[in-house]
């Protein structure tokens, strides 16, 4: 009994971690619209709007870009500066692989074109990200149920196996 | 950027890769408050520009003039890092900059960019292939235009060109000048515009000026200098306007706009003596019209910013222009001269 209601709440828990990841992507993708915005319009440099943006943050969504900062401050790539974050900061534990990887592609091409090339930039790497969302989406309840089914099926399986 | 003299090397070391930056650190104060430029060329040894000249740096934060292979080499991966780093990670911000070949930093510094251009329709869109770079530091050294600021105000502010060669100083002393004639130090707080293409006289980032300009200054970065020209004396209604470098024949016509407009102009231009002066295309209309009245030369290698010579080259209507009347300028340069001691 305890362990199909461990295992349920594992598979419960893998459930939430897609939920987080959707979280975590779309707010990265309000940041390349930030970005977009402040590229278009004022042809501020990046870092700045970075800075900006987490000065104004007041749903600490993106406080990982105060660490940004600070890493570039202490001498740190702006590229080295985001891989790092992505490796240590905790928030970003739920992402895959391939999201730090797309992350990292689009921080490096960030800000090395010209303006209509960042907008094109910002623009391929939303659309790729809503992408994304939106089959994650599609998939979340159906996964949340088939994460809870191996829970409960794992724990038949292993009170099989022991007993 | 640091007073009376002092390069301003911490405010550009950010720049560079960590190696680099610990032998630029560890320089001693000496060589670091005379340091003028630090030249970077892809696969070549670093050149630090001081007053006693060109010298290379060693990986244990020494000058040698001596060329050898043992000496610490910039790599290209370590320029273009470089360059994003002054660009803070953002080339389409510093375009137009890149295009023009410099980079302002903050402070006032300035990044000379060499590269490839990148023509269409005959206009230079991008440079590529980054090869060399020249990191020119800004000077504020207050007092520095007192003998010019004599020449410039007396009952009233006169039409002046500070000319020079590169590296005499010649920014640094309208810097100083502008801080005076803002500051009231003339008995009148002067409204001055500041006309700031390339963000070298004020350094503005962030909207702040990264130099002491006086508390009546308006400044205009980043404009053409005709455009801000026109700016300035339509909206801001100064009584002077400085301008740095007036090149262009372009230029040239606003400023003779702005002083038929009743404001006055204090420029800079690049020349090595007076011959020089008069050749120059954005310079000569301005002196044949008479609208200038002095026009000084400064000096360079251990004379930076020290007056070499004076030319009163008129604009009071009484007086005769005296063009090309080189005995007369010379003799009325030993007159002010002695006013000026």
């Amino acid at each position: 009994m305890i362990l199909a209601t461990i295992c349920a709440l594992s598979g419960n828990y893998l459930g939430r971690l897609i939920k987080s990841r959707i979280k975590i992507l779309k707010s990265f993708n309000t940041l390349i619209k930030d970005l977009r915005s402040g590229i278009e319009f004022s042809k501020e440099p990046v870092t700045d709007i970075i800075k900006k943006l987490s000065d104004f943050d007041e749903d600490k969504t993106t406080n990982y870009l105060k660490g940004i900062s600070a890493e570039m401050n202490e001498g740190l790539s702006f590229t080295q500066a985001w891989e790092k974050e992505l490796k240590d900061n905790k928030y970003f534990s739920c992402l895959k692989r391939e999201d730090k990887k797309m992350i990292i592609s689009f921080i490096k091409g960030l800000g090395t074109t010209d303006v209509s090339g960042q907008l094109q930039h910002c623009d391929t790497y939303s659309e790729i990200i809503k992408r994304k969302v939106n089959t994650l989406e599609e998939d979340k309840s159906n996964k949340i149920k088939l994460y809870n089914s191996f829970g409960i099926l794992g724990a038949f399986l292993i009170f099989a196996l022991l007993y | 950027m640091d007073i009376n003299g002092k390069s301003s090397l911490n405010d550009i070391i950010y720049l560079f890769p960590v190696k680099f930056k610990n032998m630029l650190f560890n320089l001693n104060d000496g060589i670091k408050s005379s340091l003028r430029e630090i030249r970077l060329r892809s696969e070549k040894p670093i050149v630090l520009v001081t007053a006693k000249g060109s010298a290379f740096l060693t990986s244990d934060s020494r000058l040698t003039y001596i060329l050898s292979e043992n000496l610490p080499v910039f790599s290209k991966e370590d320029l273009q890092e470089l360059v994003k780093r002054a660009c803070n990670y953002s080339v389409y911000s510093y375009q137009e900059q890149i295009n023009s070949g410099f980079i302002s930093l903050k402070g006032g510094h300035r990044l000379g960019v060499c590269g490839t251009a990148v023509k269409e329709n005959g206009r230079t869109v991008s440079v590529r292939n980054i090869n060399s770079i020249n990191i020119r530091f800004a000077r504020e050294i207050y007092g520095s235009a007192d003998k010019v600021f004599n020449i410039v105000f007396d009952s009233h502010p006169h039409n002046t060109i500070i000319a020079g060669p590169p590296l005499s100083g010649k920014t640094t002393v309208l810097r100083d000048l502008i801080r005076q004639a803002s500051s009231g130090n003339a008995g009148v707080y002067y409204k001055c515009a500041v006309v700031d293409e390339r963000n070298e006289l004020a350094g503005v980032s962030g909207g702040i000026s990264g130099c002491r300009l006086g508390p009546n200054t308006d400044i205009l970065s980043g404009y053409s200098k005709a455009e801000a020209i026109e700016i300035a004396i339509r909206t801001l209604s100064p009584d002077i306007v400085f301008c740095d470098e007036i090149a262009s024949e372009a230029e040239a016509k606003q400023v003779k706009e702005g002083i038929m407009c009743g404001v006055h102009f204090v420029v800079t231009a690049h020349c090595f003596d007076y011959i020089e002066l008069i050749g120059r295309k954005g310079v000569s209309p301005l002196i044949a019209n008479g609208l200038f009245r002095n026009a000084v030369i400064l000096g360079t290698g251990e004379n930076v910013g020290a007056i070499k010579r004076i030319y009163r080259i008129g604009s009071n209507k009484n007086e005769k222009s005296r063009y090309f009347d080189f005995s007369d300028d010379m003799c009325f340069e030993r007159e002010l001269l002695r006013k000026i001691n």
